[in-house]
């Protein structure tokens, strides 16, 4: 009697552990449906508005494009907005919050396909399902994407173990994640031949398991689905005043090198290695660096006075008045270019646009969207047939 | 089964409990632990005559954990490299709720963690397919080891 006392204790507080462990969604749909500006779109073309919103109560420096969903050869399709273009990831996620329409859950041995989706902020669960995908005019045919949904399942307890949920709308501050980085799948081919990969699932039973997920199944890049202009994208955006705006718009050009509107020409090309990367220097020290849609601010190592307070702005600079820096992007190959870049302090969010914006970091020099303003930056996929890609070229 | 056996379970599912929910940083080594393969260890020196020990390892997932262990044998620094989810409540053990707590900040940047408080400092970064991160406790490096030691 005793012994079982004992170890139904062990095993209770054993369960509680596993329980606390096993993080779970609080998933209030808090999306609002808003009516997005008409934004350009042209046969590669896609629209990019920097905007605030009520789904993004926080968040700086944001750039935003709609997607077009569609069931597999149907027309039966929905828009969403406010989809966050980041191209420091690879493919399309969408919270389930901000979509109507069923979509059939890609399978992988006949067990339901789920996914742990890594951001340096934190990370997305829910299901991989397939959907044919509207980009410009062209369609790109059974994308995998991922549909966040916090409450799919349990969440297995590593991917709760390694940070926080992103699971409403309000804490990514857009209805989704268009990743449209250098490479093209997710995870790549360590998630073809090992089911311990940390992102990929099956869910047939509690608890969903590890499991592999070979190229045609994971989420992958959409635009290298799309029967052209499929080897990568520009981001093209306007200048903006050092004092910022309430809004600003540009596009995104798909392919490279493929139509008259994305062809390089004095462009410098920067190769980027394996993490997509390329270097940095900045006063003197050479520091590992990349090149970030979806980082709101440019984030380096310096003494520059921090903000402290309610304010919320943790992390970022707060220099009494503005600061024109400069520092130097650098390829593996010696290609090099310098940049002139400032430093203000954040501004509150009538200020969606904050080309100032600048923020810690010491392990590496993140180039967030503020480098992007009055920039047209192309970005060449792996694989995609383009020479020495995957790399960067402004 | 006798008072012994009794107690060398119980003994056992303690020891499992504790290793599961306290780890790392702050803690014991993760020596030990059978999901992690290790890669090698090395005795550094600080550059003012104070040693530590570095131990690296490998999960099954890809992610490298490097620790760095002070003379008191506890975990006072880590570092990490992961191709995807990382197992930071692993690596950062009684320290993970507040590096969650970091990130679920409202207001702060779409960005990598920068947390300096007195006893802890977290530094993370990193892309699709490639993060990296680091924490420390100022308070119990060793005199002389600098941040430069861990990247």
């Amino acid at each position: 009697m005793k012994r079982n006392h004992w170890l139904f204790n062990l095993l209770t507080a054993f369960i509680f552990l596993l329980n606390a462990c096993g993080g779970g969604g609080s998933s209030e749909p808090s999306a609002q449906r808003l009516s997005m500006k008409d934004i350009a779109v042209g046969f590669n073309e896609m629209g990019v508005i920097v905007e605030k919103w009520d789904g993004n109560p926080s968040y700086p420096n944001q750039p935003f494009t709609n997607v077009t969903v569609c069931i597999p050869n149907t027309s039966i399709c929905e828009t969403i907005e406010h989809v966050l273009i980041d191209t420091g990831s690879y493919g399309l996620r969408i919270f389930s919050s901000a979509i109507s329409t069923s979509f059939s859950q890609i399978q992988v041995s006949g067990q339901p396909l789920a996914e742990c989706s890594p951001f340096v902020s934190g990370y997305t669960w829910g299901t991989v399902n397939s959907v044919d995908l509207l980009m410009g005019q062209q369609i790109a045919p059974s994308v995998p994407i991922q549909i966040i949904d916090h409450n799919y399942a349990t969440i297995p307890p590593g991917c709760s173990g390694s940070g926080s949920a992103i699971d409403e709308v309000s804490k990514l501050g857009a209805n989704g994640i268009l990743g449209v980085g250098a490479f093209a799948h997710d995870c790549g081919s360590l998630c073809t031949t090992s089911p311990n990969n940390s992102y990929y699932y099956t869910c047939a039973d509690n608890p969903c398991v590890g499991s592999t997920a070979s190229y045609s199944q994971q989420v992958i890049n959409p635009i290298a689905k799309l029967p052209s202009h499929n080897n990568g994208l520009i981001v093209q955006l306007p200048s903006v005043n050092s004092l910022g705006a309430a809004n600003l718009s540009g596009k995104m050009i798909l392919g490279v090198n493929t139509a008259n509107n994305n062809q390089i020409s004095t462009e410098s090309i920067f190769e980027l290695n394996s993490f997509a990367e390329f270097f940095t220097v900045y006063k003197g020290a050479r520091i590992r660096s990349y090149m970030d849609t979806g980082s709101n601010g440019i984030f380096f190592n310096d003494a520059i006075t921090r903000c402290t307070g309610p304010s919320g702005f943790t992390g970022f600079y707060c220099p009494n008045t503005t600061m024109n820096l400069t520092a130097t992007i650098r390829s593996y190959l010696g290609v090099s270019k310098t940049i002139d870049f400032s430093v203000a302090q954040p501004q509150s969010m009538s200020y969606p646009v904050q080309p100032s914006l600048a923020g810690i970091s010491s392990s590496s020099f993140i180039w967030g969207l503020p480098f992007f303003y009055g920039r047209k930056v192309f970005i060449a996929t792996e694989g995609m047939g383009v020479p020495n890609a995957p790399f960067i070229a402004f | 089964m006798g008072n012994k056996q009794k107690t060398l379970i119980c003994f056992f599912f303690l020891v499992l409990q504790t290793s599961l929910t306290y780890a790392q940083l702050g803690g014991a080594s993760l020596l030990g632990n059978d999901r992690l393969t290790r890669l090698n260890n090395q005795s550094i020196t600080s550059n003012n005559g104070q040693s530590y020990l570095i131990n690296s390892y490998q999960t099954p997932e890809k992610t490298i954990i490097r620790e760095y262990i002070n003379t008191s044998n506890r975990v006072f620094a880590v570092a990490w490299n992961s191709s995807g989810p990382a197992p930071l409540q692993l690596i950062l053990g009684n320290y993970f709720d507040r590096y969650v707590a970091a990130t679920s900040m409202p207001l702060t940047g779409r960005a990598p963690l920068r947390l300096q408080d007195a006893d802890l400092v977290i530094q993370t970064g990193g892309q699709m397919r490639s993060y990296f991160g680091y924490a420390y406790l100022p308070l119990q490096r060793p005199a002389g080891f600098t941040v430069e030691a861990l990247q």
